[in-house]
């Protein structure tokens, strides 16, 4: 057998196998972050198609033959005919690769029961039960995206993160808040950027509240003893929002201008009522 | 790469946050149907105009 041949052999023999993996990679194409599809070139996405292959070829293999005997037998029980008997096409097939000649009859039985395999499998890896399975498995890596983004956006929920930028002037700095429609990590798992779909602008504002100056250094010999405790002192240092806009759109911010990121998810259910059974708030507000 | 979300969740969420009042009540919200257990529906309140997610359940712990 040459060249050419050899490879279209190969790759009918692992045709499941491959199925289950083009599936696979179509029922993951949501994950987000870094893209975990399985490259056909690494030596796993070979060795899965190679086992999954050989149990489904197996399993067709005797739903094949226990079929044909029962036809058989029944052709034989009630002196009925329905042409003449074929080998298992699977078995046929196989033989075929090894340079036996492989009849027309056999060949399209082989071609019908080949595309029987891609459809279970491919129906398996796309079910609910297969995705139940991997569905706690970062198998790609993604750490924290994973746990508060991907998989909560693969089961009913919006992540929406909330972004500080570094962009500062003085105190204030500007943040974005709205649905995480993409997020992107290097091979260690570092944000590179995210995006946020429909996100209000805000400044945000650190340290003491403005109008308020922080506690003068004082001599201890002229230190006012009424002067606030640190606890107090406290109360008014923190973080504030100020300023909220609805930008409208989609923002995308690199990772260089990225100081936090703080993700909620909000579960589908409850935006889909609101969206459905709330009309437009009555005000302006918070437009 | 893919999107995370589909455009028409995209939609959803910018206008279920631009009716609350912003994406903070939403949050807010998520907030109190989790305390209800999922069990309730929102609502607009007449006086103040804010959304609130009222409860079924007789869950009366405090929050």
């Amino acid at each position: 057998m040459n060249l050419t041949l050899g490879v279209l052999a190969s790759v009918l023999a692992l045709l499941p196998g491959l199925a289950l993996i083009a599936a696979f990679n179509l029922t993951t194409r949501r994950g987000g972050a870094r893209r975990p599809e399985m490259q056909l070139t690494a030596i796993s996405a070979l060795v899965l198609a190679v086992f999954f292959s050989t149990l489904a070829h197996l399993f067709t293999y005797l739903v094949t033959d226990t079929v044909l005997a029962f036809l058989q037998a029944l052709s034989i029980r009630f002196h009925t005919s329905a042409g003449p008997v074929i080998r298992n096409p699977l078995g046929a097939g196989f033989e075929a690769l090894g340079g036996r000649a492989l009849p027309v009859r056999e060949g399209l039985w082989l071609l019908g029961v080949l595309t029987a395999e891609i459809i279970l499998v491919a129906n398996l890896t796309m079910s609910r039960g297969f995705r139940l399975l991997i569905d706690n498995i970062d198998y790609n890596g993604q750490g924290w995206v994973f746990e508060h983004i991907t998989r909560p956006a693969e089961n009913g929920y919006t992540p929406v993160g909330h972004v500080y930028t570094s962009t500062m002037s003085g105190r204030f700095g500007i943040a974005y808040k709205g649905a995480v429609t993409d997020i992107r990590q290097d091979e260690k798992g570092q944000v590179l950027s995210i995006a946020l779909s429909r996100p209000e602008r805000f400044l945000y504002e650190i340290g003491p509240e403005a109008g308020t100056t922080a506690p003068t250094r004082r001599r201890w010999f002229k230190r006012d003893r009424t002067e606030a405790r640190p606890a107090e002192r406290d109360a008014d240092v923190g973080i504030r929002h100020h300023g909220k806009e609805s930008a409208g759109g989609v923002v995308s911010l690199d990772a260089r201008v990225i100081n936090n990121i703080v993700v909620h998810c909000i579960a589908n259910s409850l935006l889909q009522e609101i969206d459905t059974n709330l009309s437009d708030p009555p005000t302006g507000d918070g437009e | 790469m893919a999107s995370i979300l589909t455009i028409d969740q995209q939609r959803t969420a910018g206008s279920a946050a631009r009716k609350v009042g912003g994406y903070s009540e939403l949050i807010r919200l998520e907030r109190e149907r989790r305390a209800a257990k999922g069990h309730g529906h929102v609502e607009r309140e007449s006086g103040t105009g804010r959304v609130v997610f009222t409860g079924k359940s007789l869950d009366t712990r405090p929050e």
